[in-house]
């Protein structure tokens, strides 16, 4: 972004930024005089180190039981003390922040990049009926009360996608999934090449190549930890969470670009660039996704934390990840119980606090987004 | 008002549709998804005869639309939801729904009235301290309490209230009884059983509040009419409640029927937690044993309060700041 705005200052932030700074750096900066936004982004980047290292920092498995040693209190060998399974609770709060990771970033991917970034792209640029269809749809879905609809989702397909995730791993071998893997990581280079080359437009020389390694970079890390997921015997709940939640997560997200587009189409430059014969993907891509990616950002990190807590609240009412899987929600359930919170209250202190944490720091992070990238909202 | 009244009647011929995808939708999930009430009833010992032999005597055996068809039928014409198979056998849903719906809506109920008030006291409140350290500290104590889950801050309170100071009756839900038709219920209301509920219901809500009530007070702060109050000497709590408060407070309209909807949300875990015999819980448990009627009825029940909910919000809206054209925008 940086190379294509001194090149083409008109083009990436009509009247905004100085000819010296991209409106990115600028925003950048703006962020960082934040404290609580710091502090937020320290919390967020803390506990996904955790979680995508999960299988190099727990000191136990998360499926390790000593049934001689249930329900201890915190002591040197177990620092957050035991279950009553006997089971590390440290450990188990270390692999269930990889659970809470794995689903918002699925459901991040699925649910408000792919569907809502490209389904309000589409439907703001194109409009006429498939904008009708697309918009109708999303009402429908917006309309439907959430949690109920996800409990209901979750515990009536459970046996279906066990059994499809079940097929898929009798009929694929080890190594096949492995080349699966293999496939991913290099679709996701192109993919992030792609999009860097989209991103960039025209103004390109040189610049730009950290960029796209960073990208790479982080997906090869995602793909990475979502590679683990298929190890793990819960994969089939991941993939019935995640899936559910993107069905819901992405209707607000596609409004909001929907609407920004719309306008943005009418803008000089994109007139300009239709005259000079530009097809329609080309236009989305280099003209309209630039100019929304703050908003899209923005959306992002605003529904973080209502994902991470939908995976946590499903798991807490018996209708998400199962047990041994670990999760939050899991660990929870577990502590508030009477008897439990009577004599062993440390059972729930660790994994809600932590819990509470998390969201917190997504929501600051949040709102410091918004008031960052969406100047005028201030 | 011509604009308004089209536009409301175009939202509401959404509602039957909207319901009738929902219904469909339902319906589909909760028939093939697998597992059935009859044989989740019949636990270790299932005899396939007699399995049979239900679900001829339910209609389960029935292709799929034909079930779909039946039941529209009678819920359309004689408002019937069926009958429940799990939850309580042979019960009309409606008699199992109406008694919990009732218990539910009192600790949402306690629920708006703290809100509402305190939300509207801290955001004058930090308002009118603006650019002091109370105002984000005030505000931001309320955003900590929205962001916490309530499955995070209920068990928590149990243990503080409940488990270490024993100021709060262990979990449960009891109080006066009172008929309701079906079978009778206890008035919560008036039992400390309602105590722990409705504060953890109303803490999330609060933040949003005072947000909305800051916003609103800051503009309103700077009209003239406000200064020229002010000039002629009225005292500060005059100037507060008759010029500020009463301008500031009309958009709050818009955010109680977003507030209705996080209650409704959160009873599913107050009810789980505390064992209180609502919705919520009921929403649960018959998501888990497949009972097929009742999950339909609870959903229906849900999506076309929501549905209604979101509607007046939109009037609301349209009433409050008519710059808002009615679903006009896009002539870009």
């Amino acid at each position: 972004m940086a190379e294509a705005t001194r090149e083409l200052p008109a083009e990436a932030a009509p009247g905004l930024a100085p000819p010296a700074a991209s409106p990115w750096r600028l925003a950048l900066r703006r962020l960082l005089r934040k404290r609580l936004a710091v502090v937020a982004l320290v919390l967020i980047a803390l506990f996904y180190f955790v979680g995508l290292f999960a299988p190099l920092l727990a000191p136990k498995d998360y499926r390790d039981q000593d049934l001689e040693t249930t329900l201890q209190g915190p002591s040197l060998e177990h620092p957050l003390g035991t279950d009553r399974l006997g089971r590390d609770q440290l450990s188990r709060v270390i692999w269930s922040s990889r659970t809470t990771i794995i689903i918002t970033v699925a459901t991040v991917v699925t649910g408000s990049l792919v569907l809502a970034v490209g389904l309000g792209l589409l439907s703001g640029y194109l409009g006429g009926a498939v904008d009708t269809a697309i918009m109708r749809t999303g009402e429908v879905f917006a309309s439907l009360p959430g949690l109920p609809m996800l409990i209901l989702i979750n515990a009536t397909m459970r046996d279906k996608a066990r059994r499809a995730v079940d097929w898929l791993e009798a009929h694929l071998s080890t190594d096949a999934l492995g080349f699966f893997v293999l496939l991913a990581v290099l679709g996701a280079i192109a993919l992030a090449a792609l999009a860097a080359w989209l991103l960039a437009g025209e103004g390109r020389r040189s610049g730009g190549w950290l960029g796209l390694g960073f990208v790479a970079a982080a997906l090869i890390l995602i793909l990475w930890s979502l590679q683990g997921v298929f190890a793990t015997p819960g994969s089939a709940d991941y993939f019935l969470i995640f899936g559910a939640l993107s069905l819901f997560f992405w209707v607000g997200g596609a409004r909001v670009i929907r609407s920004q587009v719309l306008s943005l189409r009418e803008t000089e430059y994109v007139l300009a660039a239709r005259a000079m014969g530009a097809s329609t993907w080309r236009i989305l891509g280099s003209h309209l996704l630039p100019n929304v990616s703050p908003i899209i950002i923005v959306g992002v990190s605003a529904s973080l934390g209502a994902i991470a807590g939908s995976e946590i609240a499903l798991t807490f009412l018996g209708v998400g990840v199962h047990d041994p899987t670990p999760s939050f929600g899991a660990m929870i359930f577990e502590g508030a119980s009477q008897p439990v919170l009577r004599n062993h209250p440390h059972l729930l202190l660790a994994p809600a606090v932590v819990v509470g944490l998390l969201i917190f720091a997504f929501n600051l992070l949040g709102d410091a987004l918004n008031d960052v990238l969406t100047p005028k909202a201030r | 008002m011509q604009g308004l009244f089209a536009y409301t009647l175009r939202r509401l011929l959404w509602v039957p549709l909207v319901l009738l995808v929902v219904s469909f939708f339902t319906f589909t999930i909760t028939r093939f998804g697998p597992g059935d009430p009859v044989t989740i009833l019949a636990g270790q010992y299932q005899d396939p005869e007699v399995i049979e032999r239900v679900k001829q005597e339910r209609g389960l055996d029935q292709p799929f639309y034909e079930q779909y068809g039946i039941y529209m039928k009678n819920l359309l014409t004689k408002g019937d939801f069926g009958t429940s198979i799990t939850i309580q056998r042979d019960f009309k849903v409606w008699d199992i729904i109406w008694p919990r719906m009732l218990v539910s809506l009192q600790p949402g109920l306690v629920a708006l009235v703290i809100a509402f008030p305190l939300g509207i006291a801290v955001g004058i409140f930090a308002a009118l301290r603006q650019g002091t350290w109370m105002d984000p500290f005030s505000i931001g104590t309320f955003l900590l309490l929205q962001s916490v889950p309530v499955l995070v801050t209920l068990p928590l309170l149990v243990l503080i209230f409940v488990v270490k100071l024993g100021w709060l009756p262990a979990t449960g839900w009891g109080g006066p009884r009172v008929d309701v038709g079906p079978q009778d219920i206890a008035l919560g209301i008036f039992s400390r059983h309602i105590i722990l509920p409705a504060l953890v219901l109303s803490l999330p809500g609060v933040a949003g509040i005072a947000r909305l009530v800051r916003a609103t007070t800051l503009s309103v702060l700077g009209e003239d009419y406000v200064r020229t109050a002010r000039a002629k000497g009225l005292p500060e709590l005059t100037v507060v409640s008759r010029h500020v408060a009463r301008n500031a407070l009309l958009p709050l309209v818009t955010v109680v029927g977003l507030s209705l909807i996080t209650l409704l949300e959160g009873a599913f875990f107050t009810e789980t937690i505390l064992g209180i015999p609502g919705i919520g819980r009921l929403g649960v448990e018959a998501a888990q044993s497949r009972d097929y009627d009742v999950i339909l009825a609870l959903v229906l029940i849900l999506a076309a309060a929501f549905v209604v909910a979101n509607i007046v919000i939109d009037i609301a809206y349209t009433f409050i700041d008519p710059r808002i054209r009615f679903g006009a925008q896009r002539s870009g």
